[in-house]
């Protein structure tokens, strides 16, 4: 059988946040590139991954139609990938317990979970539990607490609502040094632009992922009631001109970013495709004195 | 007069849109008139009490004891749903990246 391999950088560092997925592109091409069956990824070089590297990675990995082997993680990587699954993804089914997770209440970080699209009880759970874990791993003070829930429940609500997905994803990371919480939340189903073909709406307008990532981040939804298209809107608003924190979405042939400095849709080229949707939410756990999460949820 | 304890049915921390649908279920086939008492509900997403509000509005059920976050997050959300939504205009143009060196150079170039 042929193999080829691939170098796994050290991604440290995101602070132009999306930016991790300059390297993450490369591995994914050179994948899919790759004309044999098994891919190697060789961590020889790697010391410290990133969240919002690691945990695209690890979706990536258990998507991929390729046979992909990790190779040559030093002991502390390798101890690493296993806590946080890695290779498999932390599954999630209706008899999670509050207290299964304890272990990483005194870490800084989740394991990579994966739920099931089709049970909302299962993922409302995930989202109080996942919440409850940050806590006691920053101890964020009382007013993070409804706009994270805020934030969470909008997105994970869009994975159920319009994705089309079998899974989700979330996994979370407190980077000390920075003072943020940094969120990865992704699903396996059509992308954003598959959801505005199939409900036939704004197709006049949207005519490509990026104009489709555009869309649904500013209120157009694919429901097509005018009640409908707060969700991601509003949550980019307290996320980045509330709290002060920075917003990506990846989707199809596109992504979308937000941060203080500004906000636009990018579409990448024609060979890299991303199936399925992840969002980045980089959160402050300083927020700013004046902040009062319901001067973003209106008009 | 039928009153639905949504606490009972779903918790204190309400999140998913669907979850919405236990409610519409639990109403099924009552015919007198019907309140959804909120009491002890300590959070609701803003897509759950959109969903919420559609249900009672069709009904005509009246949504009480709210309190606190949960009472302002309802109150938002109904003005929101009277109100001409504001969509922003999509004007601004999409960049374009045409390879991966396109794609290098836009990472190292944004702020």
């Amino acid at each position: 059988m042929m193999k080829s391999s691939i170098q796994i950088p050290s991604v440290s560092r995101d602070e132009r946040i999306g930016s991790v997925f300059n390297q993450l592109f490369s591995i994914i091409s050179k994948t899919e590139l790759s004309e044999d069956d098994v891919v190697e990824w060789d961590f020889s070089e790697t010391e410290f991954l990133h969240p919002f590297f690691i945990a695209p990675l690890s979706i990536y990995k258990q998507s991929c139609y390729k046979r992909i082997e990790c190779c040559n993680k030093n002991s502390m990587v390798e101890n690493y990938h296993r806590t946080i699954s890695f290779d498999d993804t932390f599954k999630i089914n209706d008899e999670l317990q509050n207290d299964a997770l304890n272990y990483f209440r005194g870490k800084t970080y989740t394991p990579i979970f994966s739920f099931p699209t089709n049970n909302v009880a299962i993922s409302d759970k995930l989202e109080q539990i996942v919440q409850s874990i940050i806590q006691s791993q920053t101890e964020y003070g009382k007013s993070l607490q409804a706009p994270l829930s805020y934030i969470l429940s909008e997105i994970v609500c869009n994975i159920n609502q319009h994705s089309r997905a079998k899974h989700g994803y979330i996994y979370c990371q407190y980077l000390k040094k920075e003072r943020t919480i940094n969120i990865c939340i992704a699903d396996d189903g059509d992308g954003v632009l598959s959801s505005y073909i199939r409900t036939k709406l704004h197709l006049k307008d949207v005519l490509n992922d990026a104009i489709a990532l555009k869309y649904a981040n500013n209120g157009y939804s694919t429901k097509g009631l005018p009640e409908r298209g707060f969700g991601l809107r509003t949550s980019r608003s307290i996320l980045v001109n509330g709290l002060g924190g920075a917003y990506f979405m990846l989707s199809g042939n596109a992504f979308y970013r937000h941060q203080k400095d500004g906000e636009g849709a990018v579409l990448l080229p024609p060979n890299i495709i991303w199936d399925g949707t992840i969002v980045l939410l980089r959160i402050p756990i300083d927020i700013p004195k004046d902040f009062c999460l319901y001067n973003y949820l209106e008009n | 007069m039928s009153r639905i304890l949504v606490k009972e049915l779903l918790g204190e921390d309400i999140r998913s849109r669907a979850n919405a649908n236990k409610i519409k279920t639990e109403i099924t086939n009552i015919a007198s008139p019907i309140i959804i008492d909120m009491q002890g509900v300590i959070f609701v997403s803003r897509s759950f009490s959109d969903e919420l509000l559609s249900i009672a509005d069709a009904i005509s059920a009246k949504i009480v004891n709210t309190d606190g976050e949960v009472k302002t997050m309802i109150d938002i959300v109904r003005r929101s749903r009277s109100m001409h939504k504001e969509r922003v205009a999509i004007t601004d143009n999409v960049i374009e990246l045409n390879d991966m060196n396109s794609v290098h150079d836009y990472f190292s170039s944004i702020r």
